[in-house]
């Protein structure tokens, strides 16, 4: 039975290798494909270096600031810039479309700036020629177009009734085919995965980037077994290669453009974002509920000033034991945190909330699955994004307080013209060193994906299995 | 007769019907979206143009009752009505310069969801509020919107090839064709009319339909702007009736029709572009905004360093603002004045920097502009873009403009600050006003 199925596999597969129309479209996607890489690889090199340069001119430029009261220094601020992860090389996923540089600076939180898309041609809104857009776009297409005829082809030629008097199973005639589908992906995909591997190896990448590349091909492989399976049951189920071509490529139309974009835009109805004026005015309104370390005057600054006077006992904020206004300043920047992190958080949540009603799309779209996947996989993703600005966010609020505690320590009440003795002071700031989002992390959020992926392949086992039974009769 | 004879062939294929049916829905659900994202584009605008004149009116009333001698003048300067100062610099103040969407805004997304369509303008500052992000989730900008144009350069082709893949290979395939060679009639001149006729059909019907569903959720559509938005979409359907004509002609069978039509429509809608982005940003590189950061901070630095000379400077050229030598103190306004003329110095800087990288990414804008003549797909949807004033050169003339209406804001409050003027309540009614008439 086995023996046999292999054998089917074999007629398959040797016969499409003669055929001279999947040579050339094979060939040409793989043109395709080597070409993309190439580009990806050339534009990561200097996108990488370019970041290496400028995370290191920033640094530089914060320690040689003139010296000045570290609080000033906290307003003069420096940046954060976000790295190209090394797996962009196979998706860029969101990075165009997300900003590329903070600016961390004392009082407030700001979002990354500089979103790539806004100083690029606008060609790049119609479709980005990556990896990732060639192995979840035209790859279905190349086994759309090489298995619609597996079955049509031999009732048109009546051949399959002489098959199936010879007394070949159905199941194994199908799977036979599917296996020799899958020989020939394999032909194509497995030089192309392993190219794929030593470029990532040239590249400056982490054990995690190779895992994480090696779980992107196995799903990219569920995704196309998907895709044999559904082919090859629609060309059990059609009466004519016709039929059976015409709806797979509807399949593809649907899956690929109309759902996903159709959903995109219910998804936004369903968790609508505030406007950027309201979501402004609520943080203002927020902020003047608290301490504000440049207004000392205001009621809620005096009733601070009483409790700290009442703690430390003494009449007068100049007979304090440190420069009170470092304290009143740091006060005031622990609530000015706050607020931020609780209006960035609400805003985050209804983009993550979109996504999530998004991925209903998986329903009608096993290709929505596998670019979400691949985007996470490849760090481009909003989630990843996230990890940055949060990381961001933490080294501000630490860099501000390292500034403010050093005035609070070292200061006289009143003197707004200190400025810190060691000459090396802004070097012994704390550093800003990113660390990638884990594996795990991305796991946590993936494996509900994951899972649909491997409904929508079971189904499609189910749908072969049932198909053939039915409908071919020869 | 023979026009009667399709007609009937085209009302008595479900095919054909449930076709038509989809488009409509598609239309239906891209005018809805577009609808939605222009009402929320004129909500805004009228939010923030509301803002900025209650702001000029509550300042406007409370100097008044100072000058009528109502109400005590204000101690603090940064509140005083009459400190052109602070009315134009900070706290609030700025006046909101916005694009208004026009007649046919719903029809393209265009770049609509990238560039700001307002911004607040005050001294020195063309976004002083930091406050016109688009709050628009990036996976979905990144998908792409269904909007009309959506429908109408990727759906619409598709439909044009369903109705017309086999109308010889079918022929053929059912065996009439044989027939009708038998008549007195080139297969040519058969086929061409039978595509001339579905040809004004189809348009005709995409048309009607177009207009339904822009009448639906009240878009006017008697204007110019339709009528230019009707030829594009005769001429785009009319490339892909060629194109289905010449594929005809090929005499191959219905599944290669479909197949060979499939490639046509991925290679203009996906293939030319992306080859030609990517082209494009690879030929004409724009340096990045992260070397763009660094040194725009360099320049400020500089600015820093160099305080004592710069201010030195500004105190030689400007000896009309030298305080007198018994006033040490440094009063708001010698720090305002120092200040400007330190910002004045780094933006020097800064607008080199910013020139140059504007013209790169104009340089690479215009090269890719050249590839729409390798695919009617850039074109229409460029056209479309155009027409709903979506397109990049709407948003960066706003820009241009929104500089310039800067530079006015400017010389009016800096100029008064300079001259030590106070603001009178007759000023406040002669604010620069934004007007911004698309051309």
């Amino acid at each position: 039975m086995i023996n046999l199925v292999v054998h089917i596999a074999q007629k398959e597969f040797t016969e499409a290798l003669r055929d001279s129309r999947f040579r050339l479209i094979s060939g040409f996607l793989v043109g395709l494909l080597l070409f993309s890489m190439l580009v990806s690889w050339n534009y990561y090199q200097k996108t990488a270096e370019e970041f290496k340069t400028a995370q290191g001119t920033a640094r530089q430029q914060w320690e040689n600031q003139p010296m000045k009261n570290p609080h000033s220094a906290a307003h003069f601020g420096t940046f954060a810039f976000k790295p190209v992860p090394t797996l962009a090389l196979i998706d860029n996923g969101l990075d165009k479309y997300l900003g590329i540089s903070v600016f961390l600076e004392a009082h407030r939180q700001n979002t990354a700036q500089y979103k790539q898309i806004a100083d690029q041609n606008d060609l790049a809104r119609f479709a980005e020629l990556t990896p990732a857009f060639v192995f979840t776009y035209l790859f279905p297409l190349l086994i759309i177009l090489l298995a619609f005829q597996a079955f049509t082809i031999e009732k048109e030629r009546d051949t399959l009734r002489l098959l199936l008097s010879q007394g070949i199973p159905i199941q194994t005639l199908a799977w036979g085919k599917v296996l020799g589908l899958v020989g020939l992906l394999a032909l194509i995909l497995l030089p192309v995965w392993s190219l794929g591997l030593i470029f990532l190896l040239f590249s400056d990448c982490q054990t995690d980037d190779i895992l994480r590349y090696v779980l992107l091909c196995g799903l990219l492989a569920v995704y196309y077994a998907v895709f044999v399976q559904v082919s090859m049951t629609v060309s059990a189920w059609a009466k004519n290669g016709n039929v059976a071509l015409l709806t797979l490529l509807g399949f593809w139309v649907i899956s690929t453009f109309l759902v996903p974009k159709l959903l995109a835009n219910v998804s936004k109805n369903l968790y609508p974002t505030p406007s950027a004026i309201a979501y402004q005015t609520q943080i203002k309104e927020a902020l003047e509920k608290g301490i504000d370390g440049h207004n000392p005057f205001s009621e809620r600054s005096k009733i601070f000033e009483d409790s700290v006077l009442k703690a430390n006992k003494v009449d007068s904020i100049h007979k304090l034991p440190f420069n009170y206004s470092g304290l009143i300043m740091q006060t005031g920047e622990e609530h000015e945190t706050v607020v931020y992190a609780k209006a960035m958080k609400k805003l985050n949540d209804i983009y993550m909330d979109q996504l999530n009603a998004y991925s209903a799309s998986a329903f009608f779209s096993p290709t929505i699955l596998v670019k979400m996947l691949s985007m996470q996989l490849s760090k481009t993703d909003l989630l990843s994004h996230y990890d940055f600005a949060q990381q961001a966010e933490n080294y501000r609020i630490a860099l501000v307080r390292n500034l403010n505690y050093d005035l609070k320590d070292h200061a006289k009440y009143g003197d707004w013209e200190y400025k810190p003795a060691d000459k090396d002071f802004f070097k012994k700031t704390v550093d800003f060193s990113y660390q990638p989002i884990s594996l795990a992390t991305t796991l946590e959020k993936a494996w509900l994906s994951i899972g649909f992926l491997l409904v929508w392949w079971g189904l499609s086992v189910v749908g072969l299995i049932v198909i053939s039974k039915n409908y071919i009769t020869g | 007769m023979l026009i009667s004879f399709e007609l009937k062939m085209l009302f008595r294929n479900p095919f054909a019907w449930v076709l038509t049916g989809l488009l409509f829905i598609f239309l239906l659900f891209g005018t809805y979206y577009g609808t939605q994202r222009v009402e929320k584009q004129k909500t805004t605008i009228a939010e923030v143009q509301t803002k900025a004149e209650k702001f000029y009116q509550e300042k406007k009333l409370l100097l008044d009752s100072i000058e009528k001698g109502w109400r005590e003048p204000e101690k603090s300067w940064y509140k005083d009505p009459a400190n052109p100062l602070p009315m134009g610099t900070f706290r609030g103040a700025g006046w909101y310069v916005v694009l208004q969407p026009a007649p046919l805004a719903v029809v393209s997304t265009g770049q609509s969801d990238i560039f700001p369509f307002y911004s607040k303008v005050a001294v020195g500052n063309t976004n002083a509020g930091s406050d016109n992000d688009h709050f628009e989730n990036p996976f979905s900008t990144a998908i792409g919107q269904f909007d009309l144009a959506f429908v109408l350069t990727f759906i619409f082709p598709l439909l044009i090839i369903a109705f017309t893949y086999n109308l010889l290979s079918a022929e053929r395939e059912q065996g009439i064709l044989r027939l009708l060679l038998s008549m007195p009639l080139s297969v040519r001149t058969w086929l061409f009319q039978k595509l001339t006729f579905r040809y004004v059909f189809l348009l005709l019907l995409s048309i009607i339909l177009l207009a339904m569903s822009l009448g639906i959720f009240g878009v006017s559509i008697t204007n110019f702007s339709f009528l230019q938005l009707s030829a594009a979409l005769g001429f785009y359907a009319l490339f892909w009736f060629l194109v289905a004509f010449s594929v005809n002609l090929l005499e191959k069978s219905s599944a290669v029709n479909a197949m060979i039509l499939l490639g046509v429509w991925l290679f203009f809608t996906l293939l030319v572009p992306s080859v030609a982005s990517m082209l494009s940003s690879t030929l004409y590189p724009v340096p990045s905004r992260v070397g763009f950061v660094t040194a725009q901070r360099d320049a400020e630095s500089e600015a820093e360093k160099k305080h004592e000379e710069i201010i030195n400077n500004f105190y030689a050229k400007n000896p009309q603002f030298l305080k007198p030598a018994n006033e040490k103190e440094q009063t708001w306004r010698t720090r305002w004045l120092e200040r400007f003329a330190e910002k004045e110095y780094s933006e020097k800087i800064v607008g080199k920097i910013r020139i140059d990288f504007e013209e790169k990414a104009q340089a690479q804008r215009h090269f890719a502009d050249n590839f729409q003549w390798f695919s009617p797909a850039i074109f229409f949807q460029n056209t479309l873009s155009r027409l709903a004033k979506t397109d990049t050169e709407t948003y960066l003339d706003f820009q241009v403009r929104t500089a310039e209406f800067e530079k006015k804001w400017t010389t009016f409050f800096k100029g008064k600050f300079l001259k030590d003027e106070k603001l009178k309540t007759a000023d406040y009614d002669n604010l620069p006003k934004w007007e911004y008439v698309q051309n």
